[in-house]
């Protein structure tokens, strides 16, 4: 609260101590509220700290294994975080996908906070978005090799260290686009980690890196740092 | 300085806060306000997202002391594929229903059913995608205009939006297997007999 002392001064003092408590209160109001974009690096409802190769060489599946350092919310009764690997599904980048991950929050069996779980989901022209959770227990400083690969007849295989763990269904081939990192819904995060290992699926074979990957951190959210092509390390 | 300078000085001051203030509230509005759904569609502002997660957390508590009965009053009993589910879990499964639609935007759900499966038939029902158990389940099917605040998405903020959510739960811990948010309601005469969710 600014409040004002008048001093019984010589003429002029009492007008510039107030005048530089005005100025002062107007300066803190513009570092605070008009240069959000630039300071505050808010997550907002939505953020991502990723590899990314968008539009990428057409291909028929990725590898990205995720080791994961750290992946807490603070509200896990409303709150949602992800460690992730996405491959696009059609020729338009992400208009439809398919992701992998780790996910951390809300756990829809009425408790709050029971820890990560594994997941998978999809987004399918006339078919929606749709998420499923496979089961297994899921452990830090731990490798996942994440796999999507199309299998021919509008079918994808989703595999998570060589084990079969789903298909997404009536999802149209090829993918020009795939990403791997993080992404959470709100700025209350602590999340980690390094995406590496990447492959994609080219002409019937595997390679390793994402030729011209780049960062994906619109909002400033995360720390990047490494080589997005190859090996990409994120952090909040 | 005679009296009328200092009041002169106290006026002009005062109005320099409130001048500063203003702007500050201003700024600090606009960034809390700002709408979170992508282009086109319905526009959901940080009070109102504030209270659906309120009213998620009600019911979830709700649910919650539901499950808790439940699992002391069955003494470890299984269900089996295609009973209709027991009281308490149709009114665990109406409340998960209703968080899961404040979760993603929807305060009110309608014409809720739900319905007795194995989850592998249930999945290739309500999407077709294929899973890896094979479970007694329920599904639940419920309609509102949601926006999927609870998805993962490659792009920022671009979140799924549709008018049905589908939800699959074990039919023993009634734990969520999976989920969906789709345009068009999938056909469920295949999974047989509804029972009302009651809202």
């Amino acid at each position: 609260m600014i409040g004002f002392h008048l001093v019984a001064s010589p003429s002029g003092r009492s007008v510039r101590r107030i005048a530089l408590a005005a100025a002062l209160v107007v300066a803190a109001a513009v570092a605070a509220g008009l240069a959000p974009a630039a300071a505050s690096a808010s997550c907002g409802s939505d953020c991502h700290g990723a590899t990314r190769w968008d539009p990428a060489t057409s291909n028929n599946g990725e590898i990205a294994t995720i080791d994961t350092s750290s992946l807490s919310v603070s509200n896990a009764c409303t709150q949602t975080a992800y460690s992730t690997s996405w491959e696009g599904t059609d020729s338009a980048g992400f208009t439809y996908w398919i992701e992998e991950g780790i996910h951390v929050g809300v756990h829809y069996n009425g408790t709050c906070g029971s820890g990560d779980q594994f997941y998978w989901a999809d987004n399918r022209p006339s078919g929606g978005y749709n998420e499923h959770y496979p089961g297994g227990s899921v452990g830090f400083n731990t490798d996942y090799a994440f796999k999507i690969l199309y299998d021919g007849s509008s079918q994808w295989e989703i595999d998570r260290n060589g084990s079969n763990i789903g298909y997404s269904t009536s999802n149209p081939c090829c993918s020009t686009a795939m990403q791997a990192g993080a992404e959470s819904h709100q700025d209350t995060v602590t999340e980690s980690g390094e995406a590496h290992g990447l492959q994609k699926y080219v002409s019937g074979s595997w390679s390793y890196n994402w030729t011209n990957a780049g960062v994906y951190n619109p909002e400033g959210f995360f720390s990047m740092s490494g080589n997005p092509v190859s090996d990409e390390f994120y952090a909040h | 300085m005679n009296i009328w300078s200092k009041r002169r000085n106290v006026i002009i001051g005062g109005i320099a806060v409130l001048v500063a203030g203003s702007v500050a509230a201003a700024a600090l509005a606009a960034q809390t306000s700002r709408p979170t759904a992508a282009a086109g569609t319905r526009v959901v502002s940080s009070s109102e997202r504030a209270a659906l997660l309120r009213k998620a957390v009600r019911f979830r508590t709700l649910a919650h002391e539901l499950i808790l009965r439940r699992e002391a009053e069955r003494h470890g009993r299984r269900v089996t594929a295609a009973s209709a589910p027991d009281p308490a879990a149709l009114a665990a499964i109406k409340d998960m229903a209703i968080e899961f639609a404040a979760l993603n935007g929807e305060p009110n759900p309608q014409n809720g059913l739900v319905f007795s499966s194995t989850r592998k038939f249930a999945e290739s029902v309500v999407n077709g995608d294929i899973v890896d158990t094979d479970q007694p389940v329920y599904v639940a099917v419920f309609h509102g205009s949601f926006i999927g605040y609870m998805a993962s998405v490659p792009n920022s903020g671009q979140f799924p939006t549709g008018n049905t959510m589908t939800v699959v739960f074990d039919a023993n811990s009634l734990e969520v297997t999976d989920w969906g948010l789709v345009q068009t309601t999938p056909d469920t005469t295949r999974l047989g007999p509804a029972t009302p969710l009651g809202f």
